[in-house]
């Protein structure tokens, strides 16, 4: 899924222009805007979700609720500019004015208006359904079976015709509402289907959990996307995660409803009690991995402030390689899942470069020889996750700017803040040591 | 084979006339099991060391018999903006291309991008000059200090794969 995100005159962003993959990282200094870009793109992927079938001015004002749901209401200013483009919809918020074109609804419409003359469009709506089937994997899925299913009924009336089971011919007055109410279907989760941001602030909603009452009492104001992030949470159906890579033999289990993390078959204690970097990864998981293909309206796309939270570095590295092994973006634009990570962490940035490097040089030993050899078993056994370079996008955001920091020619991250800063420590250390001479 | 065709193509020390080093030749050999090479930094090339102030090690386990090349003040003769690294280590199995950055402080970043530049520019110019390196196993080193812990760099990682890419040899 690729899309574009243009922001001008928002907080501390100037002016900046995204190309949006299917993992995205965003790197720069305390309140460069990045959590905002962030933010944007988790309430812009699916506008349908806060934009209830108004007209301009009540979508204009679901757009600021939506902003100050996100706590970043405030960055909208007078001369603000912000635009969303992708497959599925056009948005944007310039001069003060919303708009929302639904692109692919729209297309779907079109379709639907040539069934008035089915028999005059029916190649038409073949080639164009055929097209966004090659688009959209959910979509082949349901227009694939529709066809079979009527072709299979028409087989006992007329007789079973294999080479025309997926021809324009199988479109009929009978299974065309069906084929457009399907990808009708599929197109309004695509819209409503949102981001789940995954706050920094995760570790504290265990915190919160058993002082909700109080909390709502003493009306404490905490963000809604907190809320929202914690809500999500408690609908998650994840009973057991191993955490392993943490610590040996650690596992979390839910019991009763109640977070638990084992540290043996016996002992365990209550998530709010474990380690700092427990109680950071866990709501991560528990949101990643509350993923059903069959069901609908589950988040399939996570925006993760500060992965690496009370994490030590290979824990990073291991949790970076959990989140790689579970998206599965090859197979479709509206399926695998979407992340965007925010970090401060040298040590995310070169995990998500070795998982950009194994997918080069697993292109370059499949070229070189073939993927049955025994060098490939080896290969895979430790390096079975990777990153494709067209699906990854990373940047830094600094002085109300973007930069890109992914070298498409290498298909590599390449200079940036993290390790200038590293660089830079390094030479005050070796400043002070040539004193000592 | 390597030695004879760098002498043949690349000749003697360029500098006669001012050097100031104890073995003129460019061409040292030694079998210590264990030697040092010093970069003093005073517009001399670099030295072969058994004490004393040093920024690289060479462990000769084996002690076979390893040729260091002077090459930045010696061999290669100065031309303005021809780069070149400091000197270049061989066996009759490996070539080592090194250039030495730890004399000075600061721009850490900018001292390592000036280093693989020196090292690629010393590749392109035994390669252009018909050296035959394909039986070598090759590697390039930039020597630079680094005393508190090292945290990964992208920026590194991605150096190495752009050198390896440009030259076929490890950084």
């Amino acid at each position: 899924m690729q899309s574009r995100l243009i922001v001008k005159n928002f907080g501390p962003i100037k002016e900046v222009d995204l190309d949006l993959r299917n993992v995205n990282v965003f790197i720069g200094p305390q309140a460069s805007g990045k959590s905002a870009l962030a933010k944007l793109f988790t309430i812009f992927k699916a506008p349908r979700k806060f934009l209830k079938n108004g007209n301009a001015e009540a979508n204009l004002k679901a757009f600021k609720d939506v902003l100050e749901e996100y706590n970043i209401q405030s960055f909208l200013m007078q001369d603000s500019e912000v635009e969303y483009l992708s497959e599925l919809h056009n948005l944007s918020y310039k001069n003060g004015t919303f708009s929302y074109v639904p692109k692919l609804l729209n297309q779907i419409k079109k379709i639907e208006r040539h069934g008035d003359s089915l028999d005059n469009n029916r190649e038409k709506i073949y080639n164009e359904l055929d097209s966004l089937s090659k688009q959209y994997l959910m979509f082949s899925m349901k227009f694939r079976d529709s066809m079979q299913e009527h072709a299979e009924q028409d087989t006992v009336s007329t007789g079973y015709d294999a080479e025309k089971v997926e021809t324009h011919l199988n479109i009929t007055q009978t299974n065309f509402p069906d084929i457009i109410k399907a990808i009708k279907d599929i197109e309004t989760e695509l819209s409503t289907n949102a981001v789940l941001y995954i706050p920094s602030e995760r570790n504290f909603i265990n915190i919160v959990k058993n002082s909700a009452l109080n909390l709502l009492l003493h009306k404490v104001p905490i963000p809604k996307h907190i809320l929202l992030f914690g809500a999500e949470l408690e609908k998650s159906s994840v009973n057991e995660i191993d955490l392993g890579f943490l610590s040996e033999n650690l596992v979390y289990r839910k019991i009763n409803g109640e977070d638990r993390i084992f540290t043996s078959t016996e002992n365990s204690i209550r998530l709010g009690e474990a380690a700092s970097g427990v109680q950071s990864a866990v709501p991560i998981l528990l949101a990643v991995y509350n993923f059903d293909e069959a069901a609908i309206n589950r988040h399939h796309s996570f925006v993760i402030e500060e992965p690496e939270l009370n994490l030590f570095p290979e824990a990073q590295y291991e949790l970076i390689k959990k989140l790689a092994a579970f998206r599965d973006e090859i197979r479709g634009g509206d399926w695998g899942q979407l992340h965007v990570y925010t970090t401060h962490s040298p040590y995310i940035l070169s995990a998500l470069n070795i998982l950009l490097y194994t997918n080069k040089v697993e292109k370059f030993l499949i070229d070189k020889s073939n993927s049955t050899g025994e060098w490939y078993d080896v290969f895979n056994e430790r390096h079975s996750i990777n990153i494709p370079p067209n699906f990854f996008s990373a940047y830094q955001i600094k002085d109300g700017g973007a930069e890109s920091i992914f070298n498409i020619v290498t298909g590599l991250i390449s200079d940036n803040y993290i390790d200038e800063a590293t660089d830079k420590m390094n030479d005050d250390f070796d400043a002070l040591m040539n004193l000592m001479k | 084979m390597i030695l004879k065709a760098l002498k043949e193509k690349l000749g003697d020390c360029k500098f006669t006339g001012i050097s100031l080093c104890e073995h003129k030749s460019p061409y040292h050999h030694i079998a210590e099991k264990l030697f040092y090479i010093h970069d003093a930094e005073n517009n001399q090339p670099v030295k072969i060391v058994l004490s004393g102030d040093y920024q690289l090690t060479v462990n000769n386990q084996l002690t076979t018999e390893i040729c260091v090349v002077k090459t930045d003040k010696c061999l290669i003769k100065e031309v303005e903006g021809q780069k070149k690294c400091d000197c270049i280590l061989f066996n009759n199995r490996r070539l080592y291309f090194v250039e030495i950055k730890s004399g000075r402080t600061g721009k850490r970043g900018e001292r390592k991008r000036k280093a693989k530049e020196q090292l690629g520019a010393t590749i392109d110019n035994l390669r252009s000059n018909g050296i035959n390196l394909s039986n070598l196993e090759l590697q390039a080193i930039i020597c630079i200090k680094n005393h508190s812990r090292k945290i990964p760099q992208v920026t590194e990682q991605t150096m190495m794969e752009k050198f390896r890419e440009q030259y076929n040899v490890k950084l």
